[in-house]
């Protein structure tokens, strides 16, 4: 709330206030324009200091080669780079491969359950297989099957072929950050959900909350809000309206979603994270719905259930009802309790 | 050794790529770097914003390189001027037949020295043609959040409690900085106009 400032406030026993005020307030810039600078300049941002972080690599790179050298004299050893774990994997669904850089080898193994990931990882999902990884510095990345992709640093992997799902998670206590190059160009994240998914020559972002922005070699920087999806095809980029957060194409992250333990929680938060999975909104009757929800303690899984039946195992024996529309999920006190 | 270790701080984080401390940095310069376009191209909003993000962007690739011996306002307002002049030669002329008043060399050398508990020696500046848009630029080359508080209280007309909540800090601690925002300002007053604003009666004793 604003007061506006009175001579009694303001007298001339308060010179500073008098001329402050006389003054006014200074110019801003436009929300808009300012929001526009924004991402331009977080995009020189980040673009300038993964540029700093390749370059140290190259100069790291060449002094190490250059110290093999002169220790060694006329035999050249080529040396791995130390194992840096950017990542875990924490679900693995049908067979998920990784190839990994070991000396001049690179090993291939399968992936079961949680398993370490380092730089230079290759991942391979076949058309059985999904998988979720956990980064270090606090994204969440699903892929889908048919996908190949490389872990490159702790912020970014490089997507060759498939789709993947990142999720930023903003409350991680760090700030998330991660880039997927592919072919075409770079995306980045705003605090967000999105899709990345390449095909042969074309690649398609679809943002499902937040934002995110792509920038191509040759195409300038996009900002793609909710709901947005950009498909690149060449050096031709077309941003229209995606399809819903609740849309059955997002299904398939929900394949591969990390397991929610709702084992003591409450009616409540299994309800918000099935909305959050599922891009319903949940609606509840009225706030007394809301509190019963609250205070309803859950135990059991509703692990690999789908969306109807993961809703009827939350709120048996709450004493709550739903419905089930194609947008959202209506909680009502359940009449055969009242 | 750094004179401005708090502005050199940020700058590292800047580099060590710290998410929240980029929000801080572009919430807290960008609206600077606009008024001291805006003052340098004739009131030219779309100008003065295109400028700033020129700014911010050149900034974003060089900030390994600032050193903290100038503030980092002073920083980007010289990346700004080059903007400015880079930008096209007949904007450069008439930025350099438009001289705001924060570009005189001695009142730009007295507003860049303030630090946050500044004791200048008073400089001697007998212009004060613009009068009201000199006190707008000494609030823009306040240390940190000074001008914004400065301004909240005395042309928005919040309260301390409401200060405080903007500024996410305990009443006393924004009744303090108020105080040292008063300070400050009085200090950026007397260095660039050679004035000296009298005491106030009342509210100027929260050190």
């Amino acid at each position: 709330m604003n007061h506006k400032p009175t001579n009694s406030t303001r007298s001339m026993s308060d010179p500073i206030g008098e001329l402050v005020h006389s003054a006014g307030p200074r110019a801003l810039p436009d929300a808009e324009r300012m929001a526009q600078a924004r991402l331009s300049v977080h995009t020189e941002w980040r673009s300038s200091l993964e540029s700093r972080l390749r370059e140290r690599r190259r100069w790291l790179s060449a002094a190490a080669v250059a110290a093999i050298s002169i220790g060694v004299g006329i035999v050249v050893l080529l040396q791995p780079a130390p194992a840096v774990q950017v990542a875990t994997t924490s679900r693995i669904v049908g067979t998920v491969t990784v190839q990994r850089p070991a000396g001049t080898d690179v090993r291939t193994a399968s992936l079961r359950g949680e398993e370490r990931l380092l730089v230079g990882d290759r991942l391979k999902t076949d058309a059985e297989s999904r998988a979720l990884i956990r980064w270090e510095r606090g994204a969440v990345v699903r892929v889908d099957q048919h996908s190949r992709l490389k872990l490159e640093s702790d912020r970014s992997l490089r997507l060759e072929q498939g789709a993947l799902y990142v999720e930023v998670d903003e409350r991680a206590g760090i700030a998330p950050d991660i880039t997927v190059f592919t072919a075409l160009g770079t995306v980045r994240h705003v605090g967000t959900r999105f899709e990345v998914r390449v095909t042969e020559g074309a690649m398609q972002v679809r943002v499902r909350d937040g934002t995110a922005v792509f920038k191509g070699e040759s195409l300038a920087a996009t900002l793609i809000g909710a709901g947005q999806q950009l498909s690149i095809n060449g050096d031709q980029a077309r941003l229209e309206q995606g399809p819903p957060a609740a849309d059955s194409s997002w299904e398939w992250t929900r394949r591969i979603a990390p397991d929610f333990a709702i084992e003591g929680r409450s009616v409540f938060d299994a309800l918000e994270w099935l909305g959050h999975e599922s891009g319903l909104d949940i609606r509840y009757a009225d706030d007394a719905v809301q509190a019963q929800a609250r205070t309803a303690i859950l135990h059991g899984s509703i692990e690999g259930l789908a969306m109807r039946e993961a809703l009827i195992a939350v709120l048996t024996g709450s004493g709550l009802s739903f419905e089930l529309a194609a947008d959202r999920v209506e909680i009502h006190r359940n009449p055969e309790r009242t | 050794m750094a004179e401005h270790p708090q502005d050199l701080q940020l700058a590292r984080r800047l580099v060590a790529g710290d998410e929240r401390e980029f929000t801080r940095f572009f919430d807290e310069y960008y609206p600077r770097v606009f008024r001291f376009a805006l003052a340098r191209l004739r009131r030219d909003t779309d100008a003065a914003d295109e400028m700033a993000q020129r700014t911010l962007c050149r900034a974003a690739r060089k900030l390994h390189l600032y050193r903290g011996e100038a503030s980092l306002f002073t920083w980007l307002c010289q990346i700004c001027r080059h903007e400015i002049h880079d930008h096209a030669e007949s904007l450069a002329r008439e930025a350099a037949r438009f001289v705001s008043v924060d570009e005189d060399p001695t009142i730009r050398a007295a507003l860049e020295s303030l630090p946050a508990d500044a004791h200048s020696d008073p400089v001697g500046v007998a212009n004060r043609a613009d009068v009201l848009r000199l006190v707008q630029v000494v609030l823009d080359y306040l240390p940190a959040g000074y001008g914004n508080a400065l301004e909240w209280k005395y042309v928005e007309g919040l309260e301390v409690n409401e200060i405080a909540a903007r500024l996410q800090v305990t009443p006393l601690a924004a009744e303090s900085m108020l105080a040292r925002a008063r300070r400050a300002f009085r200090e950026g007053w007397l260095s660039v106009t050679g004035e000296r604003l009298p005491d106030a009666l009342a509210g100027e004793s929260g050190s």
